[in-house]
Parts: C-alpha cells; structure tokens; sequence
C-alpha cells in the first residue's frame, strides 16, 4: 500500500485535531504553571511538629514580648503576648515579621571590608584577626596624632554598654558616645541634681504638647497608639502635634499646630511668655527674673508672625497646657535644635511636670555586674561635645537607630582618613563611609538584653532570647570588644561570653528581690520574691518574660535654672528669614524609614514610597506656581551650602515658602544641601529654586 | 473520499489514545510508600479507632500522619508476623528513624488548610475528603506529578477533571465549590495567609 503524502498531511491533520481533544495541552499548561511554584531556590519552611517558644524583641528598645510559632525548630509566625506587661499582646509591622531578617538580601555572615568611595558596595570578605589588626592599627595612628577613638551606643544600659565604657576609659583619646534622648539629656544639665534616669510619662498625661515626636508611629510600643485611641474616644487625653508636616501622629492628634520650619523654640517661648503674663506657672526658677526678661520679647502676636499660627491658638495652647494637668511638653532630640529642646524642657520645668505622674518622671539605672571605671565619665562625651573632624576611628554599635540624619551628623566628627567599624549585619545604604563591617548574628540568633524601654512606667530588663543558630562566621559583639581590647593590649577587660555575663547580672537583678516578673508562658505576673533563685529568674526572663522594678517614687521639683542654655535664641535674626524660601529635610520617620526591615514589608506600603525616584522636593501648590514650576518639573535647589537637581511634586500638605526635601536612593547627600550648627541638628535652610 | 477520511480519523483515534492512555502514564511517576500499612488490620483486627492515631492536640490542632513515636506505642518490638512490621521495627523504630511517608493529600505550602476546622466546625467525616482510605489493606502507590510535583490525588483521578466522588480530587475549584455548596466565604486569604 502506497501512502500518500496528502494522507500523511490528512493524518497529521487528525492528530492536531485529536491533540486538542485530549488533556496534553490543557494539563500542560496548568502543571507548567504550579510547577512555577515548586522553583528550588524557592524557601520552604522545613516540616515538623509546630510549637510555640517565647522569646522578646529587640529590633527597638520597646522590648515588645513574643510568641514564636515554630515548625520543627525554625519560627515560622510571630505574634504579640497578650499579657506583656510592656506591649499587650501588639507587634509593629515590622517585629510582626522580624524572623525574616535571617533571610534578609542585604545580610552578611562575614566579616567584609567596603572598598573604594563612601558608600561603595564593592567589598571582600575577611577573617576577624585580619579586621582587628588592622583597626588595631588604626587605633595606635589615632593615639599618636590625638584624635579621638569613639565607641558609638545606641542603647546605653547594657552589658555592652559597660564594656563600650572600659575600653573608651582604658585607651587614650578614647571616648564614649551613648546616643540616647537629647532632650532628656538636656533636661538632666538643666536642673540642679536629676534623681534618677528622665523618661516622658505619656500614659498618664492629659495634655501631651509633642513637637515633632512620632507619637503614634514609631515611638515606644505600639500598644501606645492602641491605648490613645481609647483614651481618645473616652475624652480622656489631649494630643497637640507642633510639626510643619502633617505626619501620621498630625493626622490622628487632637489638634495639629503647623509651625513655620525652624520656629519650634520661637513657638515654645511664646507660650512660655503667655504663661509667666498669666501668672500660670508653678514652679519658680533661680533665674526667673532673667528668663522673664528673655521671654518678654517673645509676645504671642511677634510669635505668631513668626511662626505662622495665629496669636490667639497661642494664648490658648499655652492655657490648656498649663491647666490642663498633668501636662507633658516632649520634643524630638534629633531634628530639632538644642535651643529648641531647652525651651520645650523649659516649659515643663516652668509648669511643674519634672517629677509628676504624667509629666516627666524618674526610674533608676539597672545594676551591672561589671563594674564602670572610676575616670569612666571622664570618657564620656555627647554628640554635639565632640568637634568636626576629630573622630579616627569610630566603632558603631549594631543598635544605632537608623536615623540618616545621625548618619550625617557622625559622619561631620570623622577626620578625612577615618574609619568607621560597623557592627551591623546588613549591609545596605546605612553604613555610608564604613570601611568594616562586623557582622553580629540577628534577631533570633543571639541572646540579647533590653532594659528600660523608653515609655515603661518603671525599669524594666528582658532578655531575647536566642532560638536558631547563628550562621558560622558571624561576630559576637562582646567577644569582638573583648579580642579588640586584647589585641590592642588591655587586659583588664573581664572575659566571658555574652550568655554568661547576662546571668550574672540577673543573679544580681534577682538579688534586690524588687518588683515584679512576668511568665510569658503562663501569662502571669508574679513576686520576684517569691522565686526561690537566680536560675529561676534566668529562666523566666530567657523565655520571653520580663522583669518589671516597682516604680519609683515620685520627687520634689528640682531646682533648675533656663536662661543660659536659651541665651542663643535670636529673634532678631530669625525674624529676617520668615519671608524667605526655606529648605526643610524630609525624613521618613516611621516604619518605612532607614531600619531594615523584611522585603515583604512592601506589601503594606504605597507603591509610590517604595519606587525609587531619587530627589525630589514638594512645594505647596502656590508657592510651585508662584516659582512659575509645573508638577514633576526638574528643578535646581541652590543653598549656600551647595546644590542638587531634584523633581518638583506639588503637594498641599506641605506649608507655602516651604520646600521639602527627600532622597530615597541617598538621604545623606540630602544634607549636603543644609546648614549645620555646632549643636549638632540641621537647621532650615534658605533656598533658590529654578527650573531647569 | 471514503479512505481520505479515514487517514484523518486514525490520526484522531491515535492521539486520542496517547493523550487518554500514554500521557496518564508518562505524567506521573509512581512510588510505592517506604512501609505497608493495613489500616483494615488495625481498625479490625486490634480494635483502634481513627482519633487512635489521628488525633487532635490539647490545644485543637490535627497532627495529620501518626509520627514514629505513635507507632513505638505499640511497636517497639516486633508482635505479629507480618514481613512489614518488621521493616516498621527494625528499619525505623530501632534506629529511631521517622518514616518518610509519600502524603497522597498534601496541598502546596502557599494553601493554608485546617483539618481541625473542617471536621470540628464543619463536620465533615473524613471520608469526604480521603474516601475510603481508613479501610484499606496496603497502601496503593503515590503518583507524583512530574511537571507540578504535586499527588495525583489533588488534581483527581481522571484527567478529564470529571469527579468521580467527592474525594475525587483536593484542588482550589474543589474547596470553592463546597464552600460555595455551603454557603461559606471564599476569600483569597481564608486559604493562603
């Protein structure tokens, strides 16, 4: 039989059609398309047998409890404990899904060294003996050309802490740089003996004047925003947000004060002045008649030109915060100036908030057990103590905020050859100048103590706990600081691993017998006296729970004295820019900040802040209009400082004759843009804008 | 004409019986589990009940498929003849190795599903979903899908897609359409978290 060619054609033809009649194709593509889920490099939690641990979280000083929900041994979910004494059951977004950390992209688990320019991110990797000669080095170049060696903390209070202290104290031109809230700093150097550690009592103030603070955002646990809430809808506090944007805190407060940027010490000694007319304050001041004298320039209608708001909601501001008791004036220590801060602290101390429930209160210092130097304080300096262009070397402790704005600011003090040591273990824009970075192991990994939150009523200490592995290669902080001080001679630092010296400072906590401890695992809050040893309470604190002291008792007013540290505010001067064009930096405060945070965190951010669109500068709409700019122009900003091309955005929420300033790929060149003042904050700065 | 047109049904008929018959064979690869198990012999012959060896844990989750330490309750030493037992004892029990069972029902990690709910708030029967597995005498072989990676069990027996119980099959449309049966919301994030 002879087959055609037509009937192979008729045959194939048969086929095609039959093909399609058949589940080939169909389950083809759909198996295709699952198979796209099944990818290897795809992570898959390993399975096992689920279980709960508890541990506490130690991204923020918050010390937020934590229940691990785990597969096998690896967390897998994470959730607030319901009867945390310190979170009640809340996480912010970012705890929510801090286990991811371990996978994060920008993770090192080596210590490397970044070549080339700042901000480089050509890097090779190398053994901490090669690291520590070399820092070493660096160190003995410092000390012979008297530049300064810094140890920068980030959360002073801890068993690092203290080591960070011996080793700045034993070195020469060592020094010590805790970095804690400036202007409780400052309120310490206003009054005459500070009893105990300040801390702002939000929870039980009527009134809270915050000038800037993310009250509701970022600052403290998030449980705070969950308690104003209700004591909101219950009439029960008062919000006053003084900040030139409507932030999230703006926006949710009772009232939003919109300040001209730069006038917040203008502003606060404005109601100071109505305070002292209307005979409001309480407490009297060893220089009382000078700080009238210095105030009385400041009346609400020349305030009110000044600052934008209108003389009467200054009278009226001023009112409610003095009458409206307990009252709280809090500030935000890091983009506010030191003049500003003392004026915001000046009206607490005036109206009698410094040691009263819902005011500013005391709590003590935790013991150590390693004991502080003697010439310790000698050591210590503030960040805005330190001159530009001093520093040689700077060791950054993995707890520094993320803050750009410090960024810029450390980065002032550093001499042009300086290193910077990073012990952090990302890797990202962060660490702009860092030479080496030493990574520690993250989240989970590590045993890690947190004491005194900054908004727990009382002191607290908890420890987290670590649940995993750390990954070969990483570097224990306290070892780091220990084989650091061997290699650079000095023996007197004690030995011992981190795990070790946290038990004994709990033998120690335990030996006071003070206050209270939480059982994560039961959800109940019981005596420490009760516990028959120190092991008992090492092993209630390393499973999530913590140890809350009694609070203390509340104290007489301090003597205080304000005139000198408000001696700077020039009206005169900050009167000849109110009409000018002024630069504001835009820093992104809350949760999507400079922190790193787990990639999957985008999913609960608006796309348009998380695209990378380099400078830009939002202007309100007339005032665009007025420069004869159009929305999503490209524009030139001119200070005397220096210049950058940015893109305009019109946006209404910022104030007229203000331009606001971001740069999502580098906020540090953001700065070059500002003046800087020997305090150490970035000052409004006046600016020239012109389309290009 | 006539033989024109039988060239071209042939081709059909022929890539008929590939797709219905050889593709079904190629797809899926077939593994036979690491053990027999006779859940009949259990149930029947040593008296146990399904909540025996499924069971739920204090706290109201399913722990699905027994673990070793399930089986050491009985099994610590060999105490029937069976060739099978004796692979149990000395394979895994002895060297305390869990059994790397081949799970006909396992859903993909991005689905999040809850026996606990289904059976204590639902109260749907096991067989619903399983069939009769609960009374089988050996376990039949676990047909991987070689492109998903998947058990045949989720997609169905037959590729058609035509049911032919209700256990025939534990895809998404499967969940949907009971749930639509009874009423029961079927947003995206009931099942994926």
């Amino acid at each position: 039989m002879n087959i055609t060619r037509r009937e192979i054609l008729r045959f194939v033809g048969g086929s095609a059609l039959g093909f399609l009649l058949t589940p080939i194709p169909w389950k083809a593509l759909d198996d295709s398309a699952i198979w796209t889920q099944n990818w290897p490099w795809i992570p898959e939690p390993s399975r096992g047998d689920i279980s709960y641990k508890f541990t506490t979280c130690s991204l923020c000083p918050a010390a937020c409890g934590m229940r691990v929900r785990c597969n096998g041994d690896q967390p897998i979910s994470l959730s607030g404990v319901s009867r945390h004494p310190l979170n009640q059951g809340t996480l912010c977004p970012i705890g929510i899904v801090a286990h991811h950390l371990r996978y994060h992209p920008a993770r090192v688990s080596r210590p490397i060294r970044l070549a080339g320019q700042h901000g480089s991110s050509r890097s090779t990797t190398m053994t901490l003996d090669e690291a520590l000669q070399d820092i070493v080095s660096a160190m003995n170049d410092a000390g012979s050309s008297s530049q300064v060696i810094a140890f920068v903390d980030g959360r002073p209070g801890r068993t690092a802490s203290v080591l960070f202290q011996q080793f700045a104290a034993t070195i020469p031109h060592g020094t010590y740089i805790p970095i804690s809230e400036a202007s409780l700093d400052l309120l310490a150097s206003m009054v005459e003996k500070p009893s105990g550690l300040f801390r702002y009592d939000v929870d039980n103030a009527q009134t809270i004047l915050s000038f800037g603070v993310p009250l509701l955002d970022s600052w403290g646990s998030p449980a705070r925003t969950a308690r104003y809430l209700e004591k909101k809808s219950a009439a029960k506090q008062h919000l006053i947000q003084v900040e030139t944007f409507q932030s999230r805190t703006a926006g949710m407060a009772d009232q939003w004060i919109p300040l001209r940027p730069g006038t917040e010490a203008v502003f606060a000694l404005g109601l100071a002045h109505v305070i002292l007319k209307e005979k409001l304050f309480r407490t009297v001041s060893k220089d009382i008649t000078e700080f009238e004298t210095l105030v009385s320039t400041f009346s609400p209608s020349i305030v009110a030109e000044m600052c934008g708001v209108a003389p009467e909601r200054i009278k009226e501001t001023a009112r409610m915060f003095a009458m409206n008791k307990p009252s709280l004036a809090m500030i935000d220590g890091l983009s506010n100036s030191r003049e500003a801060q003392a004026a915001v602290m000046a009206l607490n101390l005036l109206t009698g908030n410094v040691g009263q429930g819902g005011g500013i209160t005391v709590r003590r210092e935790l013991p150590f057990t390693i004991p502080l130097p003697k010439n310790a304080t000698s050591s210590y300096a503030s960040l805005h103590s330190i001159p530009d262009h001093s520093i040689r070397v700077m060791i950054m402790d993995e707890s520094m905020s993320g803050c750009p704005v410090l960024d810029v600011l450390l980065q002032k003090k550093l001499v042009e050859n300086g290193i910077i040591v990073s012990l952090s273990p990302f890797v990202t824009e962060r660490p702009f100048c860092t030479q080496y970075v030493l990574p520690p192991p993250v989240f989970l990994e590590s045993a890690v103590e947190l004491s005194n939150p900054y908004d727990s009523e009382s002191s607290s200490f908890s420890i987290s706990a670590p649940l995993v592995p750390a990954p070969a290669g990483v570097v224990d902080p306290i070892q780091f600081i220990q084989r650091l001080a061997m290699a650079a001679g000095i023996t007197t630092l004690p030995s011992g691993t981190m795990e070790e010296l946290l038990k004994k400072r709990v033998a120690l906590l335990y030996q006071e017998k003070r206050g209270t401890y939480f059982d994560a695992s039961t959800g109940l809050t019981n005596e420490v006296k009760n516990l028959s040893s120190a092991d008992d309470l090492w092993k209630a604190l390393i499973a999530g729970g913590s140890l809350m002291n009694s609070a203390e008792p509340l104290k007489a007013m301090p003597a205080f004295r304000l005139t000198e540290f408000l001696s700077t505010v020039d009206i005169h001067t900050m009167k000849s820019t109110n009409t000018q064009l002024m630069l504001v930096p835009l820093v992104e405060q809350t949760v999507y900040g400079s922190t790193t945070i787990s990639p999957l965190m985008s999913k609960v951010g608006q796309e348009s802040g998380l695209r990378h669109v380099g400078c830009q500068v939002f202007l309100h709409t007339t005032t665009g209009t007025e420069l004869g700019l159009a929305d999503g122009c490209r524009v030139l900003l001119q200070t005397h400082h220096g210049s950058a091309e940015a893109e305009a955005r019109f946006d209404a929420s910022i104030m007229p004759h203000v331009a606001a300033v971001t740069n999502t790929l580098n906020q540090q060149k953001v700065f070059s843009l500002f003046e800087m003042k020997n305090d150490s904050s970035i000052r409004p700065t006046p600016v020239k804008i012109q389309k290009v | 004409m006539k033989f024109q047109f039988l060239w071209f049904l042939a081709g059909v008929c022929v890539m008929l019986f590939v797709g219905w018959v050889v593709f079904p064979f190629l797809l899926y690869e077939r593994k036979e589990q690491p053990l027999q198990f006779s859940h009949k012999i259990h149930t029947e012959t040593a008296g146990l009940t399904c909540d025996n060896c499924h069971t739920f844990k204090v706290d109201g989750r399913f722990t699905g498929i027994p673990t070793l330490n399930k089986c050491k309750e009985c099994h610590t030493d060999i105490i029937g003849t069976s060739p099978h037992e004796k692979k149990l004892v000395e394979e895994y029990v002895k060297q305390n190795r869990e059994i790397p069972w081949l799970v006909y029902a396992r859903q993909p990690q991005n689905a999040y599903f809850s026996n606990a709910s289904h059976i204590k708030l639902a109260n749907l029967s096991c067989d619903q979903c399983h069939g009769p597995h609960g009374t089988t005498d050996s376990l039949r072989a676990y047909e991987r899908n070689r492109i998903s990676g998947y058990s045949r069990d989720i997609w169905g027996s037959s590729l058609s897609g035509i049911k032919s119980a209700s256990w025939d099959g534990m895809k998404m449309d499967d969940c949907a359409n009971c749930h639509n049966k009874h009423n029961i919301p079927n947003t995206c994030l009931k099942c994926h978290k």
